[in-house]
């Protein structure tokens, strides 16, 4: 018979020493679990969240890009605006300018009006993080560009947070890649590829890059984003292949615990390759129309 | 000889579970407040999107009256169009002072336009849009009478079309989600 000083016998203390080491470990373990899950669910939604509202921005410029208010020409406090400046200014994409990280990513340039005296000139492209050797998506916006009081609001302002890749890719109303597009300032590939090259269009002449201008149908965009803390426990390498080669972008990453995202919108730029609406009855048309997206 | 003091017994093990159970219910709650924010912020987006498109719609539904009714557009527009209008309001477009002086308004849901049956019909029966047509505004936001577009003959005329996240005749400006657009056009013979 024991006594009430006696204490446990050594199989008692196993198995309690064995219960509570199972049971704590087990605690352990489902604390583990969640905190890992919290860790990348917060990642990945703070991801999403930033790409979401960052392309509904994105989207709705691009769809305004080239509208020209109907008063603009005659009333702008900008100077020398004709048909022929105002198209210049539309939109222009320099691949591989301001790369980024991996030296693959565009440089965007778009321009719309908003009232018969405001225009607003708006670039977008990777900068590199002071602290860091990551990149983030900056904005640069400007209320009339080329008016002597030009007011750039908006100067190298933090868009999107640690941006991988940012390619545009620009289509004509076949679908086929439009390159290149742009006024002054497209990369050296653009140079080398069409910068020279003269085109006769209803504006008189201009190279092959500022002719496309008008061809422009559909923006597409590819975002590849990167969860600004490690999540996953194992490292592992990336791929990264945004667009159709050439003109895309394709990153080998080297392992590592990061999570990344690409997000991918296409963008209908109504103001820029315009159609004709025709009715079969009279042979009336609708003109050229442009849209404005408030 | 004493071991274990019988004070000892009370042990860390509950302590712990307990703590350890409190943090994870925290995380846990936490976790399904992302989710359900994700999940309505991607639900708020999709109705947008989709009230986006229904402005859209207006825009060629009011483009198909037009080429229609060309008639309707030799003389000056008939007016009264304001008390007409259920939700788009000339205040939703910054350049346009009044609707008043307008051709033409109509509202439709998106099952009056496009022929669907069963989900998607109920689907599209709850967006709508509401467009009118006008002469294109001044600088000053008058539209009263028509301008050209420079070096030609063709007046100027804006569709302004506001897409709805309610139906036809429920939607309202103050408790739905309202996507104005506009778009200038012209006639050409």
């Amino acid at each position: 018979m024991r006594s009430k000083n006696s204490g446990f016998t050594l199989a008692e203390v196993l198995v309690a020493t064995v219960i509570g080491i199972i049971s704590i470990a087990a605690a352990f373990a489902s604390y583990n679990y969640f905190n890992k899950s919290y860790k990348s669910i917060s990642q990945k939604a703070y991801i999403n969240n930033t790409a979401r509202e960052a392309l509904s921005i994105l989207t709705k410029e691009l769809r305004n890009t080239g509208y020209v208010d109907p008063n603009y020409l005659a009333n702008s406090p900008e100077s020398n605006r004709t048909e022929r400046t105002v198209r210049m200014d539309f939109i222009s994409v320099s691949s591989k300018r301001f790369g980024g990280k991996y030296g693959q990513s565009d440089y965007l340039q778009l321009w719309y009006t908003n009232s018969a005296k405001e225009s607003h000139y708006i670039v977008y492209m990777l900068q590199k993080y002071q602290d860091s050797n990551d990149y983030y998506l900056a904005k640069y916006a400007t209320l009339n560009r080329h008016a002597s009081n030009a007011n750039m609001y908006m100067r190298n302002e933090l868009f999107i947070p640690y941006v991988e890749d940012f390619q545009v890719i620009l289509k004509d109303k076949e679908g086929k890649i439009l390159v290149p597009v742009c006024d002054s300032g497209c990369g050296s590939v653009e140079d080398s590829q069409g910068r020279l090259t003269v085109v006769n269009t209803k504006y008189g002449q201009l190279t092959k890059g500022q002719a496309n201008v008008d061809l422009v149908h559909t923006a597409e965009i590819y975002l590849t984003l990167r969860s600004p803390k490690e999540v996953y426990a194992k490292a592992k390498p990336t791929k990264i292949i945004n667009g159709e080669a050439p003109h895309g972008s394709n990153i080998d990453i080297p392992a590592d615990k990061y999570h990344r995202e690409t997000f991918f919108v296409s963008v209908h730029t109504r103001n820029l390759a315009k159609h004709v609406a025709i009715s079969e009855q009279t042979g009336t048309s609708i003109g050229e129309s442009s849209s404005y997206n408030k | 000889m004493k071991i274990i003091k019988k004070n000892s017994e009370k042990g860390f093990a509950l302590p712990l579970a307990l703590l350890l159970l409190v943090v994870m219910t925290i995380m846990g709650a936490t976790l399904v407040n992302i989710t359900s924010t994700e999940h309505n912020a991607n639900t708020n987006k999709d109705s947008n999107q989709q009230t986006f498109y229904a402005a859209e719609s207006g825009i060629s539904v009011a483009k198909n009256w037009m080429v229609g009714n060309i008639s309707k557009f030799s003389s000056s527009p008939p007016n009264n169009l304001d008390g007409q209008l259920r939700f788009c309001k000339a205040s939703f477009f910054p350049n346009l002072k009044s609707s008043n002086n307008g051709f033409y308004t109509e509202r439709k849901s998106l099952n009056q336009v496009i022929s669907a049956s069963g989900d998607e019909a109920t689907r599209l029966s709850n967006y709508s849009f509401e467009y009118f047509i006008a002469y294109s505004p001044d600088v000053n936001g008058n539209n009263s009478s028509g301008t050209k577009k420079s070096g030609t003959n063709n007046i100027l005329y804006t569709i302004y079309s506001c897409g709805c996240n309610a139906a036809a005749n429920t939607c309202s400006s103050q408790n739905n989600v309202i996507v104005p657009l506009e778009a200038v056009v012209t006639l050409v013979n």
